[in-house]
């Protein structure tokens, strides 16, 4: 069953449409929310919490509808944004607190939540120091730890990795991924590097210019290209390709003398040497597509 | 396998759904308590009523007992007794120290959560617009009431209490003292309290809401200055919003003297309409750039 669905969704600035009209629905798991600048991205997060109205169209999470129950949603959602957030002369544990208690804890269970995710994000030490004395990595999990405050089924973290140094980075990889693992929080991780996608979602959105590009399992999207292969030929080929179309396989010319072909499993690989020694043509290469993130998004983009 | 050793659990509590203000509220006044310079000038501000307090011990001491050394002094010096005018007076003469506070406590109250792009956080949470406003309004409303009302409760009860024939029967006679004493303290701590907010949400930052707040004050006193002068009509003094305060005080208290207008004139209602509805536009303010950050 679908944990989030959109249907229909719309969202303008004015007269600039930032969400055209985008339907898709998501399972429980690691989302990866992928677009260039501008997609939409963050505009679909803020519509998610809320804090833009859709022009038209529908958003389900879990069983709530956006933005009619929006604080039932408010209340299930832990939000890491993108930018830098800092309260300069609060502590980490008070500023914690502070957003325990605006969900609705209680004093005293706020105080014990903060103290318990400050030690997962590795933040102990630093707990009663003013935020304006932490580095861009502690920063980054205080984020965190106030968006896994209360416990929340989803997660939506706008580029958590921004600005972390490698190791820092892998650590907060390791954090989210526990966190969605072991924990069975659903994550939507909207992100511009695309290798963090690649190691832990299992679902991706791509966004381009407001319009989804791709939504669906991330597997299916690079078995997609396991029979798809690239070759670099001599010219002429013309023979070589109609030898190709004899054999159904399907073809695609690229640029500086490179040929896609996508190679059904019926047929043996050996075939495409043969077919070119019958033409005459020599093959310089064969490699298999990449099945990379990057080059798929870079593909799908160009759709 | 786990990064850290620790873990955090399933939160099983229960969510407090009501009141989400007084979270707003009380966080803000946590915040300034911390404060070095909110202390030196709450303290400052505190100056006025302990001399309050000790002219109450020494007029009703003096008063009540004729052998006393100081009561022929003190019994022709008008301005040493206690009543309702001096409640007045205090409370007119704590106006700078209210401006002063409320500008310290209220100047960054919404500038300074959206500079540091805090609102994202917060409004991520479950709270509307209006919990965060009302929690904002009224801590900043709350240290001007700190300032003149709270005060002046504990000045009348310092009457009551250093009364030789004090009862209980007596205490109901502060009643109405109590009233207009909290009348006029609104007045002046409400508007005040609305306009810093209302700047707040519209300045980018601490500094430039005070100067901004302090300017439209000058300003607005200036124009109402002008105005009388070139019409020669002192009752244009009240398109001053401090002058108009302090006559609503007047009129709260009864006091017919008047430095600025011909007061047979100038009708209550129309001063009470321009400072309700100046504090309506400055709650107007307030609500549409806040209400426009929670939902858009």
């Amino acid at each position: 069953m679908a944990y989030i669905e959109v249907e229909n969704l719309t969202v303008t600035y004015g007269d600039f449409v930032a969400i055209d009209n985008i339907s898709f629905s998501l399972e429980p798991g690691v989302i990866g929310l992928i677009g260039p600048n501008g997609a939409g991205k963050t505009t679909l997060i803020r519509t998610f919490l809320g804090f833009l109205r859709p022009q038209k169209g529908k958003i389900l999470i879990g069983s709530f509808r956006i933005p009619k129950d929006i604080l039932a949603v408010r209340t299930m959602v832990g939000h890491m944004p993108e930018k830098e957030v800092i309260s300069p002369k609060v502590s980490g544990v008070n500023f914690l607190v502070y957003c325990g208690r605006l969900v609705g804890m209680s004093y005293v269970d706020a105080l014990e939540r903060a103290h318990e995710v400050l030690n997962y994000v590795g933040l102990q030490e630093a707990r009663y120091r003013p935020m304006q004395t932490y580095s861009t990595g502690m920063l980054q999990r205080l984020k965190l730890a106030q968006a896994i405050l209360h416990d929340p089924r989803l997660l939506i973290l706008d580029e958590p990795t921004n600005g972390l140094d490698p190791d820092g980075r892998l650590e907060m990889l390791d954090l989210i991924r526990e966190i969605a693992e072991q924990r069975g929080v659903t994550t939507i991780l909207s992100t511009h590097l695309l290798p963090d996608v690649q190691s832990l979602c299992n679902q991706v959105v791509v966004l381009k210019k407001g319009i989804v590009e791709y939504c669906g399992s991330l597997k299916e999207l690079i078995e997609s290209r396991v029979n798809q292969y690239e070759i670099s030929v001599q010219e002429p080929y013309d023979g070589f390709l109609s030898i190709l179309k004899n054999f159904d396989i399907q073809y695609e010319i690229l640029p500086q003398g490179k040929i896609s072909i996508y190679i059904p499993d019926s047929v043996d690989h050996k075939k495409i040497f043969e077919c070119a020694r019958a033409s005459g043509t020599i093959i310089r290469s064969f490699s298999p597509a990449s099945g990379s993130l990057s080059e798929l998004f870079q593909d799908s983009l160009q759709i | 396998m786990p990064v850290y050793p620790f873990t955090y659990r399933p939160f099983e509590g229960k969510y407090i759904r009501r009141f989400r203000w007084w979270v707003v509220f009380t966080e803000e006044i946590r915040l300034w308590n911390k404060s070095r310079i909110f202390q030196i000038l709450f303290l400052f501000g505190l100056i006025q009523p302990l001399i309050r307090f000790l002219q109450v011990l020494a007029y009703n001491s003096a008063m009540q007992d004729p052998n006393h050394p100081l009561a022929p002094l003190i019994r022709t010096v008008t301005w040493l007794k206690v009543d309702a005018e001096m409640y007045y007076h205090f409370i007119r003469l704590q106006a700078p120290c209210v401006l002063i506070v409320l500008l310290f406590v209220g100047a960054g109250a919404i500038c300074a959560d959206r500079k540091n792009r805090l609102w994202e956080v917060y409004f991520s949470k479950p709270i509307h617009w209006y919990d965060y406003l009302i929690g904002k309004v009224l801590a900043v409303c709350f240290a001007g009431y700190a300032l003149t009302f709270l005060p002046s409760l504990i000045l009348m009860f310092t009457d009551y209490i250093t009364q030789k024939n004090s009862s209980i029967f007596t205490l109901f006679n502060y009643l109405p003292l109590v009233w207009k004493c909290f009348l006029f303290s609104s007045v002046m701590v409400i508007p005040c309290a609305l306009g810093i907010i209302a700047g707040s949400s519209i300045f980018p930052t601490e500094n430039i809401t005070v100067i901004s707040v302090i300017t439209i004050v000058i300003a607005n006193t200036t124009l109402a200055g002008l105005l009388s002068n070139f019409l020669r009509d002192p009752n244009f003094m009240q398109v001053s919003l401090p002058v108009a305060v302090y006559f609503m005080g007047q009129k709260i208290f009864n006091i017919s003297r008047n430095m600025f207008f011909r007061t047979d004139d100038i009708s209550t209602l129309v001063i009470s309409s321009y400072i309700f509805l100046s504090s309506l536009l400055f709650l107007i303010i307030s609500v549409y750039q806040v209400r426009k950050a929670e939902r858009g």
